[in-house]
């Protein structure tokens, strides 16, 4: 796996490509936290366009995302899930406090119009 | 026809991708159903997940996977010799995590009870923990 970090206004779009378990997670989570604070990012959307495989260490990197834009009042969203994604999701119950969008574009709308990310 | 293969290796989280995808080859021959190979990959990867986060705490140990196969499930036995489990339905309890501050979601046996159809857990305390899998084949 790697990743892709990209920005628009306070929001951090991050997309995993590849494989996103327990192994992966652990070299990645330094470098996003590094931008979510340096950037001083409000909200994050996890782009899951390119993402292969998810497991529930997955689930808990993007759980524990959610819990820093939380605490600085903004948002997480998930966008453009294959259904391998969308049924972990669901059985997390992740999909219930986590907003989830067809695409990053539609997540960057949805934040925006929602939050006033600008 | 009934079939079976054993693979054995070092508690290394690079290892989490290289059990999913045993597996995964290991059932195609039977049943190459996207949606099958998706869920014995993901249920395979909690299992060794949990050997080698909370079994040998990110230490080296050894883990086995045994996988058997007759005309209707595919059997899938994951086990460390790592410290053990004291409480397995406290474990077993969604959202519980040892280790929460990690970034650990706690719902990795909840994933494999969904993925799969059945799963046992058989551990002694200080001596290995044993995780036992069925699904039957689509």
């Amino acid at each position: 796996m790697d990743i892709k970090l990209r920005y628009h206004k306070n929001i951090l779009i991050i997309t995993p490509r590849g494989e996103m378990d327990h192994h992966n997670i652990e070299k990645y989570r330094n470098e996003t936290d590094k931008s979510f604070e340096r950037r001083n990012i409000k909200n994050i959307i996890f782009d899951m366009s390119e993402t292969d495989f998810i497991d529930s260490s997955g689930i808990g990197y993007i759980l524990g995302r959610y819990k820093q834009t939380l605490f600085v009042g903004g948002k997480t969203a998930v966008a453009g899930s294959n259904d391998a994604v969308k049924k972990i999701m669901s059985c997390s119950g992740l999909d219930k406090i986590i907003k989830m969008y067809p695409s990053a574009e539609a997540a960057i709308a949805g934040i925006g119009r929602e939050a006033g990310a600008i | 026809m009934k079939n079976r293969a054993y693979i054995k290796f070092l508690s290394l989280s690079e290892n989490e991708g290289f059990a999913r995808l045993v597996a995964a080859a290991f059932v195609m021959a039977k049943n190459s159903h996207m949606d099958f190979l998706d869920d014995i990959k993901t249920a395979v990867s909690e299992a060794v997940t949990n050997s080698i986060v909370h079994g040998y705490e990110g230490g080296e140990g050894e883990i086995e996977m045994e996988l058997v196969s007759d005309d209707e499930k595919v059997y899938i036995t994951i086990t460390d010799y790592g410290v053990g489990i004291e409480d397995i339905d406290l474990v077993r309890t969604p959202l519980y995590s040892s280790k929460p501050s990690q970034n650990r979601a706690g719902i990795g046996f909840t994933v494999m009870e969904t993925f799969m159809d059945s799963v046992e857990v058989v551990s002694e305390k200080g001596r290995f923990t044993k995780v036992i899998m069925s699904k039957k084949f689509l």
